[in-house]
């Protein structure tokens, strides 16, 4: 037998020990889950995703709780330190003994985490994340049996925005930017993969790297223009993404763009009109409400979720919506693992309670199916597209699409 | 490499390599009277500019004066930053001024995240950042043009200031023996202040011209102040018109190197800094410091 598979089922079977009627953090009349993220720093705007966390509980609870017990929700700042995370969770872990985590924000946070999780076997659903690292599969079995992923990751996210460029509009020279690091190689390695799939219906004309903290991308635009590409494929942070679209149009070179989730967020429109942002499509991992579209309608969910939790916490609702409903999202998949689980709660019963959610569309996310081999629960984008006029903001192209093996 | 695309690469160069140079002016100003390279200048610039920006976008004050409010601030807290904390410290090592600033630089990133957020914010500018001029076939974009003629300015400024002024011809007798010059009855401290203070107004020039471009927020100085610190060295630490030999030379080798081999683009730098001190230590237009035994 291969050593990795010894390793393999080494391990199932010590995860399968460590749940067995583990009931750490469950009492008659509470259950104990923790979650972290920035409220300090400089990404300290990510911290609002434990505000619509808390927000989703506040809800549950008001209504009873969950099999007569109320959802205790224990908050921890680490400041987007992968340092802070590891002795955040640890506490909430070991001290603190939580039954499971929740979101979490961040790729090197999770990352700092992810050994702890394994070696505990602590559920953690919803890594707030679309790392392939936290769903990975290894000899057909999850590499980390604990934790049940809902950010659509990003390889699955490229690929969707790619087939739209191709199959939607009909774009065949494709280029892709991407941040040297993290998110933006595996945003890139998606388009890649895909190309080579889709043989001749497109090609890769340009595959541009950046390494972080670049003052200008005027390089970048210069290789993407001599590279003639008709769509062009960003993974990269917004900051970034501005100043790639402004050197663009200086050079008077305006192909169709397609942006990761991570340039969903209000700071893009900055990049002015007149720049190839103005008509961008932009993957979203979660349903535009109505309130924050330029026109039209938006996801009827949504915008009951958005009604209720600014009910409950009005003035981060406001603040930051699009966080908000994310907290909200990444916690729903949780609490129905927790309602199907049933009154006897313990964490190996809660992980085959997870399993059995099988194209769940309960939550904001379009839906939701896991299995004993698949941990990667959203393959679905929800598609949107820049508009300057009449106001600057995303109006709805067409709603989700979804990933399935079909070309 | 074709004509037209070894010009469209030398115009980016041009373009960086202007920003390089004004910042790096302002670490050899600095170096030049305090012999201190300063980790907290790129947020002196940033407190200028983030305050323009609050006055401008808030209270809507004209970009002008919101502009010369933001320079006169960044000047007044790096000037009070030399009276209050470097002048006290000043029995300490070069290595120890040297962590004070850094340690400086740290806590203002952070004073400067909790006071303005951390969002990209649209920093408004004298011309739009995407408007362009276009000279036989090339665009250049107005914004550069604006930065490489501010730059051009700042340095004949600065040489009219230093070589002409008594308080520049202080600067100088101060940057070459401090003990002889307090002898003299030339008041060091106040000189001392007031190349803190006019270092930060040359930092905070160039961050006013570029955050336009790139949007505004605690890091937007990082790079730049990283390239300027290569530029002064490559130039000479002690040379004026070096630093900005230094800054646009960095920008175009960078254009070049970076379009061949992306990866390597923000290693050159340093790869060049290393170059220098081996073949050139005192830089390319610096003096060689001797000193008298």
């Amino acid at each position: 037998m291969k050593k990795s598979k010894l390793a393999v089922l080494t391990l199932s079977a010590v995860t399968a020990v460590a749940l067995a009627q583990d009931t750490t953090g469950v009492t008659s009349n509470s259950i104990k889950i923790g979650t972290w993220g920035p409220t300090s720093g400089p990404a300290q705007v990510w911290g609002t995703v434990m505000l619509g966390i808390e927000a989703y509980f506040a809800k549950v609870n008001q209504t009873g709780g969950i099999h007569g017990r109320q959802i205790e929700l224990l908050k921890r700042d680490d400041g987007y330190d992968p340092a802070r995370t590891k002795l955040v969770v640890k506490d909430l872990i070991e001290r603190q003994n939580v039954f499971a985590l929740v979101g979490g924000v961040g790729t090197p946070n999770g990352l700092a985490i992810l050994e702890d999780v394994r070696s505990n076997a602590i559920p953690w659903v919803s890594p707030a994340t679309g790392s392939t690292a936290f769903s990975q599969i290894k000899d057909g079995k999850p590499a980390t049996p604990t934790i049940f992923s809902t950010y659509t990751n990003y390889q699955i996210e490229s690929v969707l925005l790619l087939r739209h460029a191709v199959n939607t509009l009909k774009l065949q020279r494709i280029g892709v930017v991407y941040i040297n690091q993290g998110f933006g190689l595996e945003g890139a390695k998606g388009v890649e993969d895909e190309i080579a799939v889709l043989k001749d219906k497109a090609t890769l004309v340009a595959k541009i790297p950046h390494e972080p903290s670049e003052t200008s991308l005027a390089l970048q635009a210069l290789k993407l223009k001599e590279s003639d590409a008709q769509a062009v494929v960003l993974y990269t942070a917004d900051a970034y993404a501005i100043s790639l679209l402004r050197e663009m149009a200086k050079i008077g070179f305006k192909p169709q763009i397609l942006a990761s989730s991570v340039l969903t967020g209000t700071a893009m429109f900055q990049a002015g009109p007149a720049t190839g942002w103005n008509g961008a499509i932009a993957a979203s991992f979660l349903p535009f409400p109505t309130a924050l579209l330029a026109e039209g309608k938006g996801d009827l969910k949504a915008d009951i979720a958005l009604l209720a939790m600014s009910q409950l916490s009005p003035a981060a609702t406001k603040a930051d919506p699009f966080r908000m409903l994310a907290g909200w999202a990444f916690a729903q998949p949780l609490v129905e693992g927790l309602k199907r689980t049933g009154p006897n709660l313990n964490r190996a019963d809660f992980v085959k309670a997870m399993e059995s959610l099988k194209n769940w569309k309960g939550s904001l996310f379009a839906n939701i199916s896991y299995s004993s081999t698949d941990r990667q629960g959203n393959n679905s984008v929800f598609l949107v597209k820049a508009v300057y006029a009449p106001k600057p903001g995303f109006v709805k192209v067409g709603g989700w699409v979804s990933f399935d093996k079909k070309r | 490499m074709s004509l037209e695309q070894a010009i469209r690469l030398l115009i980016i160069g041009v373009e960086v390599g202007s920003i390089y140079a004004l910042v790096a002016l302002s670490v050899v100003l600095l170096y030049r009277t305090s012999k201190v390279l300063n980790f907290g200048q790129g947020e002196f610039s940033l407190f200028g500019c983030f305050l323009a920006f609050t006055l401008t976008s808030r209270f809507g004050f004209p970009l002008w004066l919101a502009f010369l409010l933001g320079l006169l601030a960044s000047a007044l807290v790096a000037g009070g930053f030399y009276a209050f904390l470097m002048r006290r410290a000043k029995a300490q090592d070069p290595m120890g001024l040297l962590i004070l600033t850094l340690g400086f630089g740290l806590f203002a990133n952070s004073a400067l995240s909790l006071l303005f957020g951390v969002d990209n914010k649209q920093m408004p500018g004298f011309v739009d950042v995407i408007d362009t001029w276009t000279l036989a076939g090339f665009t250049v974009s107005k914004n550069s043009i604006l930065i490489a003629a501010m730059g051009f300015v700042m340095m004949l400024a600065l040489y009219v200031f230093v070589q002409k002024s008594k308080i520049g011809l202080a600067m100088r007798a101060v940057s070459q023996n401090p003990e002889v010059a307090k002898a003299l009855g030339i008041p060091v401290n106040t000189v001392l202040i007031s190349s803190w203070a006019a270092a930060a107004i040359l930092g905070t020039v160039a961050a006013l011209l570029l955050t336009p471009a790139i949007t505004l927020n605690p890091n937007a100085m990082l790079d730049p102040l990283n390239k300027a610190f290569a530029a002064a060295v490559i130039g000479g630490m002690t040379s004026l018109p070096g630093a900005v030999l230094g800054g646009y030379l960095l920008g175009i080798i960078e254009s070049y190197v970076g379009n061949f081999v992306p990866q390597f683009k923000l290693a050159l730098a340093f790869v060049l800094v290393i170059v220098v001190l081996v073949v050139r230590p005192h830089g390319l237009l610096g003096e060689k410091e001797t000193r008298r035994v």
